[in-house]
């Protein structure tokens, strides 16, 4: 079937779509582009912040109305690998002090700081019979850990090595998948496919039906360190400070993490 | 000057270029950023890449011993479920192969329809091997039934027909008359429903986990390296070991498939 064309003289298409075309490539610019202005702070995040952060942001948007915020959430090694390959923003925030430290090494980012931490736990069931971390050793036991390389895997191992050493062989023997991350392992606990996992604190404290069970406590926490992009056109200096401000503090508690202390 | 008569040569020529350059700017990534040599020597690839062979020829073999009789009865077949049913084997193609995985966790999950049953006998799926194959069977094995389909439709049933005829049986029509006619059809689909196995990543992560020497196939490795502190440079150097090996193996699968033997 051809369809027929609506009888427009052939200028005024031409004219259409041409003009279509500009708007078409216009909005493609303004969503890449997004903007250059100062009062546009655009922050590349650890995906594990996608919950806490907006409301921190929010908060600071308050005190200053005229900042709008352009954050985009992924693992930090994706970030710190698009960082290397030119991505521009303005603040990176990482979960992972090694892909930072690669950062610095390429001058690419500017002083660290800490804004807050996070702390290693075993996430279970809220109606699981695992009550203490000595209970994973138990024979028939599924559990998922991330691979050893990733900071939650690195953790793991730090964890595992405070136990006593027959119980943490077990519980190694429990082991059915080393995951890529954190919220790989977290998601086979909701599907029911394995028992435990050994995730971050605000993982439990995001998810429904989880209760989390306390690893030894000289178990070191996970910091999340945030820096300025030599990319930066934005000022994010009064950002940074209100990171570690008080009313932060609040927010970052009742999401499950550690606020850093400052002064 | 005038342009040459083979001006449109230089279409199909760029679209090769499309697909051989970023391959080489892989390989020069891996040599100048990452460190293959490392990667060659570190027993964690080679069980990787020994698990994928292993896991991507098992689900070849269950693909055609199941598959082929599956194509051949539908392509027989008129009536409408078997339509319906050729339709249905396309969608896994389309499927995100996370949402692949997660369809197969409810059915043989530990919670599933027929992995609670059979967890109850004592024998659960998920990530082990099996599970491995069965991801990789439940993604790559409709490339080689929808090929071995085509085939068997394109066919000419007349020449079964004279077959039997001839006094042919069944099975011997099938041998000596069916087969060398879908040849080409079978194994272009083999290579292709092996090349994906071989590939396979999201419906293994979920399906069957990702642990060194039982599930950690080739992509998992690549995907853990890349999510690691050897990041980038770690993925894209076992990535090229893989692509080195999948062409090798590429190169003799086409020969061998090729009736003649000629690499054509």
């Amino acid at each position: 079937m051809v369809a027929e064309r609506p009888l427009v003289p052939i200028t005024r298409r031409r004219w259409r779509s041409g003009a279509a075309g500009l708007v078409l490539l216009a909005a493609v610019f303004l969503l890449l582009g997004g903007c250059g202005d100062a009062h546009t702070i655009r922050v590349l995040a650890a995906s594990s912040l996608q919950d806490v952060l907006p409301e921190i942001l929010d908060d600071y948007a308050e005190a200053h109305p005229e900042t709008t915020f352009q954050v985009q959430f992924a693992g930090s090694q994706s970030l710190a690998t698009q960082i290397e390959l030119g991505a521009k923003a303005d603040l990176f925030i990482s979960a992972n002090a090694q892909q930072f430290a690669r950062l610095e090494a390429d001058d690419l980012v500017g002083e660290r700081t800490v804004i807050a931490t996070n702390r290693l736990v075993v996430a279970v069931p809220h109606g699981s019979a695992i009550e203490r971390v000595e209970d994973l050793a138990r024979s028939g036991i599924r559990i998922a850990i991330t691979a050893p390389d990733v900071p939650a895997g690195v953790l793991t191992e730090q964890a595992l090595a405070l136990l006593d050493f027959a119980i943490a062989e077990e519980i190694r023997a429990g082991v059915v998948t080393e995951d890529p991350n954190v919220r790989i392992a977290l998601s086979r606990l909701e599907l029911g496919e394995v028992d435990a996992a050994f995730v971050y604190l605000t993982d439990v404290e995001a998810t429904a039906d989880l209760r989390s069970i306390d690893l030894p406590s000289a178990l070191g926490p996970n910091s999340y360190v945030a820096g300025v992009l030599e990319s930066a056109t934005a000022d994010v200096a009064d950002l940074l400070e209100h990171f570690t401000s008080d009313a932060a503090a609040g927010i970052w508690r009742a999401a499950g993490f550690e606020p850093v202390e400052v002064r | 000057m005038r342009a040459p008569r083979n001006w449109w040569v230089a279409l199909p020529v760029l679209f090769g270029l499309f697909f051989v350059v970023p391959l080489l700017g892989l390989v020069w990534f891996a040599l100048t950023e990452g460190d293959v040599a490392s990667e060659l020597r570190s027993s964690a690839t080679w069980e990787a890449l020994r698990l994928s062979v292993l896991t991507a020829t098992l689900t070849l073999v269950l693909a055609v011993l199941l598959g082929t009789p599956l194509a051949y009865l539908l392509a027989a077949s008129e009536a409408g479920w078997a339509r319906l049913t050729a339709t249905l084997l396309d969608l896994p193609l389309v499927l995100p192969p996370v949402v692949s995985g997660i369809a197969l966790l409810t059915v043989f999950g530990r919670r599933g329809y027929l992995g609670d049953p059979l967890s109850e006998a004592g024998l659960t799926l998920s990530f082990t091997t099996a599970a491995v194959v069965l991801a990789q069977l439940f993604v790559a094995a409709p490339y080689y039934v929808r090929a071995a389909y085509a085939g068997f439709a394109a066919m000419d049933p007349r020449f079964e027909g004279v077959a039997y005829t001839l006094g042919l049986s069944r099975w011997r029509t099938f041998r000596s008359v069916t087969l060398p006619l879908v040849w080409p059809a079978l194994a272009g689909g083999a290579v292709l429903c092996w090349a994906r196995a071989l590939g396979e990543l999201g419906a293994t992560l979920l399906f069957a986990g990702s642990l060194p020497g039982r599930t950690q196939t080739m992509p998992l490795a690549i995907l853990s390296a890349f999510e690691s502190n050897a990041g980038l440079a770690g993925a894209v150097s076992i990535a090229v070991i893989l692509v080195a090996f999948a062409l090798v193996l590429m190169v003799l699968l086409h020969r061998a498939s090729t009736p003649s033997g000629a690499y054509r």
